[in-house]
């Protein structure tokens, strides 16, 4: 069975302009950093696609862009087959947001009814009608309606991600991007939250990116997982292919330095290569200077996206075949 | 065989915090020791008194609101906690060093980097190069409050050149090499370049190489890595093993990341709620642990993927430090608790051999 | 920025000087005014062109050195200007550097001695400090240290017996300096040391206050744990890596305390006898002479203008983390 396509992204290419000094401006010689460059897939309705890679690969960079808070500075986006950017604000409702730190993205000020119910706002609402979602929605992702009149300051960090959550879902939408939702939070209370969005997906027919850094989280809950490196795709696939077959050399090294709760399976990787400079990025394969493969070609062209098998493909010379 | 004498050791240390909301007992009783060459591993939920517990060793608790209510700290079998901030600076950096949770405010925005790597090798190097001898450095027993002699004094004398002549190409080229061994790619340029010019990898690494010069015999690591992509911790849980190789340093490793705790240490203690509730080998502890709470823990560290396995989550939340229950600490949340054990306390007792738990399951 | 201060203050100069006196040359001439001369004047300067032209060429004058002449005396502003700023610039800069010299180990002692016998010694001092008016403060010091105890000379800017130095730079130190006379020089300074100290008696506590919060904050810093551990001694921690973090707010407290120098000389000048902006502005202000008191309050903001401009290099100086735009 063939799953519908709920959100494509192609060739997306996002540009950074670097802080400039007083010379560059005088030389009018604007640089540019390329945090995404040239990144296509698509998200299957009802799936969790998970995206990893290193901090600063442009994970966040990419979710602010489907979230439709940045501008590409090329390539397209679709939702249910209509240009993101071209949609009207209300359906853009369909997408929602829970980011890492609650601190930031709860405002202070408010009540949590209020937070919760900032996404009625623009709705025809009775206010019966309102407090009743909010409650209804509260106890979905776990908390009791007395918190309603607290302060985001009077809650836990788990508390207050659970709130985010309710906020994010409080009007029914399809698509929900989750950046680094649990990376602030201890193990235990990241069971929960983790159970709790799970269960929710199934309740909702919901569809997630889900992003982070811990490659155990996204391997849990992911069943398709991208791997960015340095703002390119360098591999995506079903979760299964990524952990039992990783077949870019950046995935490879990623899956060996994940750290497994288990003495008799340590990290043995000794060499792990320097991060790379997104200002100056590496020619071709941006990994060719940490890639114990690198061939003469890897430092010239940079490789296609290359089909493996029906749900796996991978970016890199060592694969192509042609 | 003769037991060895801990690096480091705690006993029975409670640690309370006055706020407005009352009193926080940040520890509860703590006892551990770290020997010589050792990596402890230290994990437990957030606010459960990790950091609080790194502090009062190294003598940096922030005091007011902290107080150090009861229990000693020995370090090399001293007792160092009734010593003054100037006392415990002649054995910080070449005895104790501590790494800070946020690699992001741990290094001074406005200094260059290698001038504040150069600042612990000359620390080291006034200290003559050798570790602290404090059969010299104190002038008494162990359990006597008197007065010091300082690290100058003891200092051999070929060590007491004047201060200006250190700050040399020497210790520049030095700051190089250690800039390189904590596999900095362009150590030259790092070493002039500000914090806020790095990122929390880089500057992680430079604490990391702060560790290295001086060569410290114990290292409090307070979650280095928690901030950090798995790469970047990868390499620098690699540096840490270097460092206990090398130098023979010990290190009491804090961490709220199982994982990471079975990859570094040789022993690990589960804290919770300011109490230590198992302690083992780290193969004991993964392998067959005692604990209601390190069991939860295991069984809710995301493994596998969720159409195969299903995330345990421990009910409930963490109990407010203010008000701790009588009994055992875990009580509210535990699925085993029996009704002794709201009323008292488990104490943590040795129930197989090198592996102790606090826990009335086991007697 | 500074920019809209400038063309503020010499719109408000402009229109004061014109709403009080709304032909000058007349006021100048006096009371029988011979016509000829009077058109000739006016036709000098401008003061027959339309309001908006008259504005054009002050503010012209104001920038090719033109600032009117004094009609008491007949000298040009500037030249008047020159005569009595030295002292001021000598005044200020002394007294920027004793509150500095008081203001800052005080503001430290107070942060490191938190809640004990010392801090709120120190606290009690700079209330007292900001308290009491300046000339309070001047009259008494005068009174004691000059006329009872006589440490120290009550006016004047040099013993009689010590021959002035040669005009250089007309700041007395600085010529006795490059003039090699290290005796014009201690003289001068024992002469400015009783009013630029009241001076800096009477504000050291705006500076104890910013060190003391702005220490407080930085001690508890991470870096500043970190230098502890490293096993760094006290004056390390607290002079090298705490200080120079703590001064950085301090910075901007700058151009505010030159800004209340120069009021301060108003008083001090005049108690103390010397011959600075101060007392040519009390003079002016008393003498109703419109062109002098323009042009000091043109020159005032042109100190404080250079001073938000130096502090700003300053502190990017002092900050890596700032560049200057
Ligand atoms: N608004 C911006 N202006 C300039 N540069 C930016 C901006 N936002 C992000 N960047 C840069 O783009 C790069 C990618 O950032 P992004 O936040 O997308 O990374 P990330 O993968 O989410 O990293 P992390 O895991 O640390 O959150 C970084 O180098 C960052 O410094
Ligand atoms: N300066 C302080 N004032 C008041 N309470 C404090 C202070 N520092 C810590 N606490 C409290 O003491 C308890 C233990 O804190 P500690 O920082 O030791 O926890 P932790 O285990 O290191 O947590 P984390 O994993 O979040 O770093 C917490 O409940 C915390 O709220
Ligand atoms: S393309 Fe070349 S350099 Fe890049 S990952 Fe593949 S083999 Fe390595
Ligand atoms: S002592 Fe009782 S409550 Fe505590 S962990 Fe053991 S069984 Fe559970
Ligand atoms: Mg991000
Ligand atoms: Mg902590």
């Amino acid at each position: 069975m063939k799953r519908l396509n709920l959100v494509e992204v192609t060739n997306l290419t996002k540009d950074f302009p670097l802080s400039r000094g007083l010379i560059e401006v005088l030389s009018r010689k604007r640089k540019f950093m390329r945090v995404l460059d040239n990144v296509s897939f698509s998200v299957l309705k009802g799936e969790t696609l998970g995206i990893v890679g290193e901090s600063g690969s442009g994970k966040t960079t990419l979710a602010r862009i489907l979230l439709g808070l940045i501008k590409p500075n090329s390539g397209k986006v679709t939702f249910m087959g209509e240009d993101l950017f071209k949609l009207r604000k209300l359906n853009k409702l369909e997408v929602q947001a829970v980011f890492q730190d609650p601190d930031s993205s709860l405002d202070p000020m408010l009540q949590v009814k209020d937070i919760v119910s900032e996404p009625l706002l623009n709705e025809k609402m009775s206010k019966e009608e309102v407090k009743k979602s909010v409650i209804e929605m509260l106890n979905r992702v776990g908390l009791s309606e007395e918190i309603m009149n607290r302060y985001p300051f009077e809650l836990s960090g788990g508390q207050k991600q659970r709130v985010a959550i309710a906020r994010a879902l409080i009007k029914k939408p399809k698509f929900i991007v989750l950046d680094e939702p649990t990376s602030a939070l201890d193990v235990s209370i990241q069971a929960q939250l983790l159970n709790l969005l799970i269960k929710l997906q199934e309740e909702f027919g919901l569809t997630y990116l889900f992003i982070s850094h811990n490659v155990n989280v996204v391997n849990y809950v992911s069943d398709r997982v991208a791997v960015i490196y340095a703002g390119q795709l360098v591999e995506i696939g079903a979760v299964d292919d990524l952990i039992n077959n990783p077949l870019h050399p950046y995935t490879k090294l990623l899956s060996a330095c994940v750290p497994h709760p288990n003495p008799e399976n340590r990290i043995t990787v000794k060499d792990f290569g320097e991060v790379p400079s997104l200002i100056n990025p590496p020619s071709g394969c941006r990994f060719h200077p940490r890639c114990p493969y690198a061939m003469e070609i890897c430092k010239k062209i940079s490789p296609k996206l290359e089909k493996i098998s029906e749900t796996h493909w991978v970016a890199c010379h060592l694969f192509n075949k042609r | 065989m003769q037991k060895a004498h801990p690096t480091v050791s705690v006993d029975k240390l409670e640690v309370t915090y006055n706020t407005i909301y009352g009193q926080v007992k940040a520890l509860n009783g703590v006892s551990l020791s770290i020997l010589r060459g050792e990596v402890y591993g230290l994990v437990g939920e957030s606010g459960c008194g990790k950091s609080t517990l790194g502090l009062s060793i190294s003598g940096l608790l922030p005091t007011p609101p902290a107080r150090i209510t009861s229990g000693n700290i020995f370090f090399k079998d001293f007792s160092i906690n009734h010593l003054s901030d100037d006392d415990l600076r002649k054995i910080r950096g070449t005895g104790i060093f501590m790494i800070f949770q946020s690699p992001l405010n741990s290094l001074n925005p406005v200094f260059k980097v290698g001038d504040q790597v150069a600042e612990a090798i000359q620390v080291r190097v006034q200290r003559g190069n050798e570790s602290l001898n404090l059969q010299e450095i104190y002038n008494y027993g162990p359990t006597e409050k008197q007065g010091f002699k300082s690290a100058w004094d003891v200092m051999p004398k070929k060590a007491k050149r004047s201060p200006r002549s250190w700050k040399s190409d020497e210790i520049m080229s030095e700051v190089v090499e250690v800039l390189k061994s904590v596999r900095i790619s362009d150590p030259e340029r790092v070493a002039n370049s500000y914090p806020h010019e790095l990122s929390g990898g880089m500057r992680q690494r430079i604490m990391i190489a702060m560790a290295l010069s001086l060569r410290p015999e114990f290292l409090i690591a307070d979650e280095p890595t928690s901030a950090l992509d798995v790469t970047t911790q990868a390499q620098i849980l690699n540096l840490m093993k270097n460092l206990v190789e090398q130098y023979s340093t010990s290190i009491l490793f804090i961490t709220h990341d199982l994982a990471v705790a079975a990859n570094v240490s040789n022993r690990v203690g589960v804290m919770y709620a300011g109490s230590l509730v198992e302690e083992a080998s780290v193969y004991d502890l993964f392998r067959d642990p005692l604990h209601p709470y390190t069991t939860a823990l295991l069984k809710s560290f995301p493994q596998g993927n969720k159409r195969t396995n299903k995330l345990f989550s421990i009910k409930g939340e963490v109990p407010d430090l203010t008000s701790l229950p009588l009994g055992c600490p875990f009580a509210p949340r535990c699925d085993q608790a029996k009704p002794e054990c709201y009323s008292t306390k488990p104490q943590l007792l040795e129930v197989k051999e090198n592996h102790k738990v606090a826990c009335f399951l086991y007697k | 920025m500074s920019m809209f201060v400038l063309i503020g203050v010499t719109t408000l100069t402009f229109l004061i000087s014109r709403v009080v006196v709304p032909n000058p040359a007349r006021a100048w001439i006096g009371p029988k005014p011979n016509p000829d001369l009077l058109k000739a004047l006016m036709k000098k300067y401008h003061f027959d062109e339309p309001i908006y032209m008259q504005y054009f060429y002050y503010v012209l004058g104001l920038f090719t050195g033109d600032w009117g002449i004094d009609p008491y005396s007949s000298i040009p502003i500037l030249t008047e200007i020159g005569m009595y700023l030295p002292v001021t610039i000598e005044l200020t800069v002394l007294s920027l550097i004793f509150s500095m010299i008081i203001g800052i180990p005080l503001g430290v002692l107070s942060a490191t001695h938190r809640g004990k016998a010392w801090d709120n010694l120190v606290r009690l001092s700079y209330l007292i400090s900001t308290s009491i008016p300046i000339f309070v403060v001047a009259l008494v010091i005068l009174l004691v240290l000059g006329y009872w105890l006589k440490i120290f000379p009550t006016s004047g800017q040099l013993s009689l017996n010590v021959a002035r130095p040669p005009t250089i730079t007309g700041l007395i130190m600085v010529d006795a300096l490059l003039t090699g006379n290290i005796n014009a020089f201690f003289d001068n300074l024992y002469h400015m040391l009783l009013p630029s100290l009241t001076l800096a008696l009477s504000s050291f506590g705006i500076i104890t206050r910013l060190v003391r919060s702005s220490m407080i904050e930085v001690l508890e810093m991470e870096y500043i744990k970190t230098a502890k551990v490293k096993g760094l001694d006290r004056n390390k921690v607290f002079y090298k890596h705490s200080l120079r973090n703590a001064l950085i707010p301090t910075v901007t407290m700058l151009a505010l305390l030159t800004a209340w120098f120069l009021g301060g000389s108003l008083f001090i000048e005049n108690i103390f006898s010397l011959p600075g902006m101060g007392r040519y502005t009390t003079q002016a202000l008393l003498m109703f002479n419109i062109p002098a008191i323009m042009g000091t309050t043109f020159l005032f903001t042109l100190i404080i203008v250079a001073m938000n401009f130096i502090a700003d290099v300053l502190y990017a100086l002092l900050d890596p983390r700032i560049t200057l735009e």
